[in-house]
């Protein structure tokens, strides 16, 4: 550089392009407990594994510490830095009892940025004490949402399908870690597609129980059902729309599978498309405009994409053998679907500004797909090594694959809730 | 090869083998020597036990020659002494066969014990001269090693110094002359000519700070659409930043301006030139990051 | 229709029963059934049967369909992501066409599909193989409204079949209506 003016230098431009994907080390230490219950003593434990399974945040190891801070007036800056820590969320519990066998907790909680040797936030929330995990969950939600700017799904449920034998089946709800399980559904038949209105407060899902594929919509909180397609044929693949008020379905009314678009109620139903080749799977785009769903009409199984206003269809997929199961990301730029090469199924994720596709997981029997609400993981089931299927996240960078245990049995057709607001 | 391998290893790694080697030595010394001490007593033990007739030492008996009549004795009784005699010797001769049998085998055993443990011996000596002479090789190597570094060192400064003469030189000379800018870049130019490309080194340090931040720009909180971020930096020698890194551009996404900034403090120390001519250009920094690729 | 639902609470009180012994189980079949409605939301019932045009089998044809060997042969197997019908299975095909044809009998295909793929897609592919059974039968003079075609996709499946026992699953059932 050449300084014309002979005085100062102008300054020198360094330009850094591009980044990586990286998880942010944090330490997640115990919270203070005069009253040694424990079930609270896990609540740091619930955090930490929060954060690490979003792909996003490395917890530290912090079992050679010898002296946890409670407080942020206690935390010693270079001993965690030293630990290569960014972050540290630190807290005390104090329990209360409110009536009889009414325990309260409170936890004052603290999130300190290691480097810049300050406090971020200072919070307290309270809460039954049996809702320890609950709490917990908010915690991380909270710190997930100030550190990387979008909403946490911690506090979210999974919904999906265990088959105790092929004569018993039922429909479970759970937290989005598969604690707490609730059956909703218990059936001889077989159970698939379940699907969770966006608003909450359903849930849509496929049942043998008639000898046939019927398409029924139950409500969560009061258990009560309707049928809402039982036409001749196959009734299956239920999708709510964005709003909650109608369902893509697939009938095979008139012979092969065909999507059609029905009114949550039952009423109105709509053909969408009618072609010789299998056309299923539909889901819809976040802006309620396009469905992307899979058909085998360009010779193998890919998925496509229809403008319901226009009918134009358009081919989203090209990689590999075959494309099914399509999944959009909440903000509409990410494809989530099943990939199909050399005889594996793998979850895979495509850029649908720049087509860019990326694995996520290696097969060779993984099914399901679907993303968080946040669009931050990915909640698909796989088969482990006896060959039984079991669900389990995958962050979407790719980094982090746990699985959920849910226990013993056959677990399968899982789906993600919405954030209740 | 060996000489790159101590040239790559620190002087505490040779010393540290140094000082294993003659703890080892020194250990090999006293087990030796109390090996020694012990075998002759159990050797010894053993003899006794093997040769019932020898484990009482015989008496010292004085033996009174008794004053008996003298009668003749008879036939058989001379024989049967004769025989008892011969017996006797026999047996006398026998035991000491077998005495002499037995020590000669103790012999023998010690002997070859003897033999063994002086083959040992000399294996350890051996072994121990070998090493003794191989670290004296490495002691040699690393002297000549240290040796030729301290004349690269010595043969840089010299260089250093030629060039920096040279350069004052021609600069009084130009001060002289009152060009301005045409001196200047005359100086450059010449700047790159003698100090080898000094504005290569510039750029190589531009290239360390930029690859030492960008291993911690965490782009998974930036979104998916391409966005700008611009920082002014202040830097002390040691590398450390004086002060906050200042946001003179921000993406808009208030985590994405977070981790850049966590990812400029991380980075800390930067990696800066001793040379203070150029520490002083890097002294003050513009850092334009991109983190989902270019803004184009 | 009581009859069945106390049949099914009673196999749940018992099935409850079963899996609240096991250790491992962290929870039980110890949700209630819901209320069940066996009405469309537009109050009409949908039955399946009611959709098929032909006849309940009659004592002498379900005697027929007994007593033969060739029809005992219900199933046609089908390749690898395949619904095209192969070559081998045309006679039973026949078989069956001669004995619809002959009775006016009411015919449902149950399509099925191996564990392969997705759940869904898998009840698409195993329609295609029904269908194509009845586009066969249809070919050798049934009429289409005589026949219903249903998929169970790979619920019926074996979901730890390997290579060549997998062709196990991908396959259509005859069957009729009455039997």
């Amino acid at each position: 550089m050449i300084a014309l003016s002979g005085v100062t230098h102008s300054l020198e431009v360094i330009e850094i392009l591009g980044g990586k994907a990286s998880q942010i080390p944090i330490a997640v230490t115990p919270f203070k407990d005069d009253d040694k219950n424990n079930d609270v003593q896990l609540m740091h434990e619930v955090i930490a594994n929060d954060l690490s399974r979003s792909g996003l945040f490395s917890p530290i190891d912090i079992s050679g510490v010898s002296q946890y801070p409670y407080d942020e007036r206690d935390v010693n800056f270079s001993n965690w830095s030293a630990l290569q820590s960014q972050f540290i969320l630190l807290g005390k519990l104090r329990k209360t009892a409110v009536g009889r066998n009414n325990l309260q907790v409170e936890v004052i909680w603290s999130l300190v940025d290691i480097y810049k040797e300050k406090t971020i936030m200072t919070i307290s929330l309270k809460g039954p004490a049996k809702q320890y995990r609950l709490i917990a969950h908010r915690i991380a939600d909270i710190v997930y949402e100030k550190l990387t700017g979008s909403e946490g799904i911690f506090q979210t449920n999974i919904a999906f399908v265990k088959k105790f034998n092929p004569k018993q089946y039922s429909l479970f709800i759970s937290d989005y870690d598969g604690y707490n399980p609730k059956a909703i559904l218990n059936s001889k038949h077989p159970i698939i597609s379940p699907r969770w209105s966006p608003d909450g407060k359903k849930i849509a899902y496929v049942s043998f129980e008639k000898k046939k594929p019927v398409i029924y919509i139950q409500n969560i909180e009061t258990g009560k059902r309707t049928l809402l397609a039982n036409f001749r044929g196959n009734n299956s693949a239920p999708a709510w729309s964005p709003d909650s008020r109608k369902l893509a379905i697939v009938l095979t009314y008139s012979l092969n599978s065909q999507i059609y678009v029905i009114k949550a109620d039952g009423s109105d139903i709509k053909q969408i498309m009618r072609t010789r080749s299998i056309n299923t799977e539909p889901t819809w785009a976040p802006n309620g405009k396009e469905l992307y769903f899979s058909s085998d009409r360009g010779g193998s199984a890919q998925i496509y994409k229809v403008d319901m206003a226009t009918n134009e269809v358009e081919r989203v997929t090209y990689e590999g053998k075959n494309n099914l199961s399509p999944s959009l990301s909440p903000d509409g730029k990410l494809l989530l679907f099943l990939n199909q090469e050399d005889r594996k199924y793998r979850v895979a994720v495509q850029n649908l500004l720049s087509n860019q596709v990326l694995k996520l997981t290696s097969g060779p029997d993984d099914e399901s797909p679907i993303f968080s609400p946040n669009g931050h993981m990915v909640l698909f089931t796989y088969k482990d090594y006896g060959k039984t299927s079991k669900i389990g996240t995958v962050s979407i960078n790719g980094l982090k694959v746990t699985p959920i245990d849910v226990g013993s049995g056959i677990i399968m057709e899982s789906t993600w809730g919405p954030i209740k607001n | 090869m060996r000489l790159s391998w101590l040239e790559n290893n620190d002087n505490l790694q040779a010393n540290l083998f140094t000082l294993v080697i003659h703890l080892a030595l020194f250990i090999f010394m006293i087990f030796s020597v109390n090996w020694n001490v012990k075998a002759p007593y159990y050797a010894e033990i053993e003899l006794w036990d093997a040769v019932p007739t020898q484990t009482k030492p015989k008496p010292q008996i004085k033996k009174t020659k008794p004053k008996i009549k003298k009668t003749a004795p008879s036939e058989d009784l001379k024989k049967a002494q004769q025989k008892k005699d011969a017996d006797i010797q026999l047996k006398k001769k026998k035991a000491a066969e077998l005495k002499k049998k037995k020590a000669a085998e103790l012999k023998k055993k010690k002997a070859a014990e003897l033999k063994k443990k002086k083959a040992a011996e000399l294996k350890k000596k051996k072994e121990i001269n070998r090493l003794q002479k191989q670290l004296l090789e490495e002691e040699k190597l690393e002297k000549i090693q240290k040796q030729l570094l301290e004349e690269e060192k010595l043969e840089k400064i010299q260089k250093d110094i030629l060039a920096q003469e040279k350069l004052e030189r021609l600069q009084e000379d130009l001060r002289d002359k009152d060009l301005a800018k045409d001196t200047r870049i005359a100086i450059e130019g010449q700047e790159d000519l003698v100090a080898g490309s000094n504005s290569g080194e510039l750029e190589k340090y531009k290239a360390l700070i930029q690859q030492k931040i960008y291993q911690n720009v965490n782009k998974q909180l930036c979104g998916l659409d391409p966005v700008e971020l611009t920082f002014e930096i202040t830097l002390m020698p040691t590398g450390d930043l004086i002060g906050d890194a200042k946001m003179i551009k921000s993406s808009k996404i208030e985590s994405c301006d977070l981790a850049v900034e966590r990812a400029i403090l991380q980075a800390q120390p930067l990696p800066l030139p001793k040379d203070n001519r150029l520490f002083s250009q890097l002294k003050k920094l513009k850092l334009k990051f991109q983190p989902n690729g270019n803004v184009d | 229709m009581k009859k069945s639902l106390l049949l099914a609470s009673i196999l749940a009180l018992l099935a409850a029963g079963c899996s609240t012994t096991e250790i491992n189980e962290p929870m039980g079949l110890n949700a209630p059934f819901p209320e069940l409605e066996n009405m469309t939301a537009d109050g009409s019932e949908v039955d399946l049967e009611g959709n098929v045009s032909g006849d309940s089998l009659s004592q002498t044809a379900l005697d027929e369909l007994a007593a033969s060997g060739e029809l005992a042969d219900r199933s046609i197997y089908f390749d690898y992501d395949r619904y095209a019908i192969k070559e081998e299975f045309e006679g039973l095909i026949g078989n069956h066409a001669a004995f619809i044809n002959k009775h006016s009998a009411g015919v449902v295909i149950y399509g099925n599909a191996d564990y392969r793929g997705s759940h869904e897609y898998n009840l698409a592919l195993g329609q295609k193989r029904a269908v194509a059974v009845k586009q066969a039968l249809e070919a050798l003079g049934v009429d289409m409204s005589a026949i219903e075609t249903v998929s169970f996709g790979e619920e019926h499946a074996n979901q730890e079949c390997t290579g060549s026992t997998c062709g196990q699953d991908r396959r259509a059932d005859i069957g009729y209506v009455g039997e």
